[in-house]
């Protein structure tokens, strides 16, 4: 790389050198590796990382839905060697076995208490646990987890992490969900309306498999959870009086898409914190990176991450507008209030990619 | 129904879901056989197979193996007719055994085996089954008679195989009338597919191997026909089956499972199912020379690219 | 209310903490350095291990995650490579939330994580495990714009205060380091990112403004004076603990 021909120059005098294939001086000395690259000044073109990306620069997503067959929805996300399946699958939960009260109220349709109505809504969902979000990594997409053990405190926290943000984003619409059943009016007063009765709920399963898991998996995880549910089709449900449970109709005409709230897109950033007596030169050159969806090799040397979440539907990119969903930072100091500027942007323009990618038609 | 509570995964409700119940089938009994899938290629002739390596960068051999259906999906129909099959498989090692681990001269070969709970029509659980369990020892004595174990004393070797999508016993019309499976019928499908993948991956990672090892099914109707490579859904007169791990070069079998009512005869059994092994053998042929071809020309770029080397100073 | 801690009250732990705030108690035992698994052991630093015990049942995946968090932010505060080779193990047991916690309609890791991370620093503080800097931390909730509050930033709430500003409309929980780094921070919700910049700058504020910074609640007394911020309160707990310890020396 560049930083031969540079450190050659400025220090002609300074012993024989050392000079290691690339692999070996990643794994001997991961920091100074990736830093060489991150420092290596070339005034023609911006500085790349060791998977020859710029520090601003993502992974190209590749989304392909619909191949799994015994699933509701299903997608297959890539994100360079991050892959993920992801498999949605809705069964039902009846009445009957539904914990708790499962009080049912028709929305009341009133703009001012949008906010209200989801707050409740939200509520349901999470203590009806209609949706049920799992990961597994131990397939041997990467040599930390093997299988023949319990998920690790890293697949828990992934977890977690997938399920909160599809609650607090409300994604999936209740009212998707419901199974309800209207009885037919009563011939002694044909003037009362029937009340709607609620008959039970869909439970989503939505499972995630990694293939290959090369650093970012919350982002793949993710995606591939938006595509998935995107693609997502459930049969018209409806309680049968003679059978009395409830039955799904098979015509792929009559079953419903999920319509989902929005698109809230996450972006993954690493901060890098160079050794600042590395070079001795400068005192206050630029010695901290924030990479954009970082690989393995990265999240091993870094230690503070940052993951925005932000929702853009609907055109808004300012920022007074509430498009951010999510803010989650830890591990170090480096990003403060202006760094987090500059990474919102950066998240906004990474949501642009992935509508395009997720709207696309295979 | 209702799963205990794991306290390391996200649990479904306390109380239990059930898969959903389709109502033309259930009301309308003519319905329900328009839906049933038939065969619709010779007794001779395998389904198209696809077998890609590489796929886990970081693993040391990998491959994924997709048997795609030859039933085309009804469009007027919710109901998948057929499974596909699509498995993967990641190798990691050899790598030295624990401390704890007693002294072994020669490689010490786990596999894996797992459905995701997305792959069958009945949704799988998250730890694994008898069933899982019994395909990991068919396909680890299918690999064991491959790998020239004595070269790597000491070490191990992980085979980790995640079944994606996975073939089925009978087609689900019939199993429902019968009051559930049972013949096993699709897992021998599923092991073949485990053995064929396992070999290319055992390939991909470089592990010396006296041949490749490849999977094949076949099956014995009631009329005494044999049938290569047979899809369980698109028949309803299986009476035996057998699928082997066959060495073509050698003309060796590693591993046989024989299931059902064979008759006096099952060496002609055993033979068809070889002769469903020897299309594994040559898609295997195929991607070995494709994975040589590329690994030789990356051999090439990275001698270009010691070059360019980073240069570290004390 | 300031919150209120005890330190070093465990015998058996090398150091340890109670501590109470708006209705949420936690104890945090610390022992380290200590050996190491050879598994965990790391050449160059101290490996550094957190437990979350909750109140009621055994832990979730929820646990874990809080128990992520607690670890990257306290292995950047900790000195780990001046203890190279040893383990620094804490463990926090939630004794007590408030009845109105799971209703709040803010995810109940966040309104436990600043206590967590108070307590855990606490801990090795009475520990004297070498620390790089102090940290504090608050939670602030932005109700709904719809209600007739307003605009008003919650600061460190109560669970009764959330429970009537009911909806809020995002939730944020910051960490700052003793020299005004942000540490550690955990958005929820929907809002902007104005909004946010202004909750981070009242959060600083709150926990370590250097002087004439808005306190708590007015009612939070610090050694008998008003309008102290969280770094001025955790000042006053450690000095308290440091006067009771050399009491030998006024006691003649």
């Amino acid at each position: 790389m560049a930083a031969t021909t540079a450190a050659a120059h400025q220090q002609p005098v300074h012993g024989p050198a050392l000079t290691f294939p690339r692999p070996i001086f990643a794994a001997v000395a991961p920091h100074p590796f990736l830093q060489a690259h991150l420092s290596a000044s070339q005034p023609s073109k911006a500085p790349l990382r060791a998977n020859s990306r710029t520090a601003h620069e993502f992974r190209r997503v590749g989304i392909n839905t619909g191949s799994l067959t015994h699933c509701n929805g299903s997608a297959v996300v890539r994100l360079g060697n991050t892959s993920a399946v992801c498999g949605v699958r809705a069964e039902i939960l009846h009445e009957e076995h539904v914990q708790g009260t499962a009080d049912f109220a028709p929305s009341t349709g009133n703009e001012a208490e949008e906010d209200l109505e989801r707050e409740r809504e939200r509520e349901e969902i999470e203590s009806l646990r209609v949706l049920v979000p799992n990961v597994e990594l131990s397939t041997g997409s990467t040599p930390q987890h093997i299988p023949g053990n319990a998920p690790s405190s890293f697949a828990q926290t992934l977890i977690t992490r997938v399920r909160s943000l599809l609650l607090s984003t409300s994604l999936v619409r209740l009212s998707d969900l419901r199974i309800l059943y209207t009885p037919p009016s009563n011939p002694d007063d044909p003037d009362a309306e029937p009340e709607p009765q609620l008959k039970g709920y869909w439970v989503l399963y939505i499972d995630i498999f990694y293939i290959s898991i090369d650093g970012n998996a919350f982002d793949a995880a993710w995606i591939a959870i938006l595509a998935a549910l995107k693609n997502s089709v459930i049969p018209h449900a409806f309680w049968d009086e003679d059978l009395e449970t409830i039955l799904c109709s098979d015509d792929p005409s009559e079953a419903h898409p999920l319509t989902l709230r929005g698109l809230p897109v996450p972006s993954t950033f690493a901060v890098f914190e160079g050794k600042r007596d590395w070079n001795e030169s400068g005192e206050d050159e630029e010695a901290d990176w924030v990479l954009s969806d970082p690989d393995a090799f990265e999240e091993s040397v870094c230690r503070e991450s940052v993951c925005v979440v932000v929702d853009c539907t609907g055109g808004n990119k300012g920022t007074k507008d509430g498009i951010l969903k999510r803010l989650e930072k830890s591990g170090g100091g480096v990003v403060d209030r202006d760094v987090m500027k500059g990474l919102v942007k950066r998240a906004v323009d990474r949501w642009q990619e992935v509508e395009t990618a997720t709207n696309a038609k295979p | 129904m209702a799963a205990n509570t794991d306290r390391r995964r996200i649990n479904a409700p306390s109380g239990g879901t059930s898969a959903p119940v389709f109502a033309k089938p259930v009301k309308e009994p003519g319905y329900l056989q328009l839906l049933r899938p038939n065969r619709n290629r010779g007794p001779n002739e395998l389904r198209k197979t696809f077998l890609q390596t590489g796929v886990v960068p970081s693993a040391s051999g990998s491959a994924y193996l997709e048997v795609p259906t030859t039933t085309t999906t009804s469009h007027s129909s919710l109901i998948p007719p057929t499974s596909s099959l699509k498995i993967a498989a990641s190798i990691q090692g050899p790598k030295p055994l624990p401390r704890s681990a007693p002294f072994s001269p020669t490689l010490v070969l786990t596999t894996t085996v797992k459905f995701a709970p997305f792959a069958t029509r009945h949704r799988r659980g998250y730890i694994r089954d008898s069933a899982e369990r019994d395909l990991g020892v068919h396909l680890e004595t299918a690999l064991r008679g491959v790998i020239i174990g004595e070269r790597w004393p000491k070490s191990g070797l992980e085979v980790v195989i995640t079944i994606l999508e996975g073939d089925e016993d009978t087609w689900w019309g019939d199993s429902k009338a019968e009051g559930g499976s049972g013949s096993g019928w699709g897992l021998l499908n599923v092991l073949a597919g485990c053995i064929t993948v396992a070999s290319a991956a055992i390939m991909d990672a470089g592990i010396d191997c006296v041949d490749m090892v490849a999977g094949g099914v076949a099956a014995m109707t009631r009329d005494g026909q044999k049938i290569l490579d047979p899809c369980p859904a698109e028949h309803q007169d299986i009476v035996a089956a057998c699928a082997v791990g066959f060495l073509a070069s050698r003309d060796e079998i590693t591993e046989l499972w024989l299931k059902g009512e064979v008759g006096a005869e099952p060496d002609e059994l055993i033979e068809s199912a070889t002769h469903a092994a020897m299309g594994s053998v040559s898609v295997l042929r195929e991607v070995l020379l494709e994975n040589i071809e590329t690994k030789t020309k990356v051999a090439s770029e990275g001698s270009k690219r010691r070059l360019e080397d980073l240069e570290v100073r004390d | 209310m300031a919150p209120e801690a005890v330190l070093s009250h465990l015998h058996r732990a090398d150091g340890s903490a109670t501590y109470t705030h708006n209705g949420y108690c936690i104890i945090g035992a610390v022992n380290g350095p200590i050996e190491v698994l050879r598994r965990d052991e790391m050449p160059e630093e101290a490996t550094v291990e957190v437990n979350v015990r909750p109140a009621v049942g055994v832990g979730s995946p929820k646990e874990r995650h809080l128990e992520t968090l607690l670890h990257n932010t306290l292995r950047s505060v900790i000195l780990t490579r001046s203890i190279p080779r040893t383990l620094v193990q804490i463990t926090l047991q939630v004794r007590s939330l408030p009845d109105e916690d799971s209703s709040t309609g803010v995810s109940p890791s966040l309104t436990l994580l600043p206590h967590l991370l108070h307590t855990a620093l606490l801990a090795l503080l009475s520990a004297s495990i070498p620390l790089s800097t102090t940290l504090t931390a608050v939670l602030i909730a932005l109700p709904s714009t719809n209600t007739p509050t307003a605009s008003t930033q919650l600061l460190s709430p109560t669970a009764i205060e959330l429970l009537r500003a009911k909806s809020i409309r995002s939730a944020h929980v910051f960490a700052f380091s003793g020299e005004g780094k942000m540490l550690l921070n955990e958005s929820d919700g929907t809002f902007s990112y104005e909004e946010w910049e202004e909750a981070a700058e009242a959060a600083a504020e709150v926990c370590c403004k250097e002087d004439g910074g808005v306190g708590l609640a007015e009612g939070m007394e610090v050694d008998g004076r008003e309008g102290e911020n969280l770094d001025d309160w955790l000042r006053s707990v450690v000095r308290t603990k440091v006067d009771h310890e050399q009491r030998w020396k006024s006691a003649k």
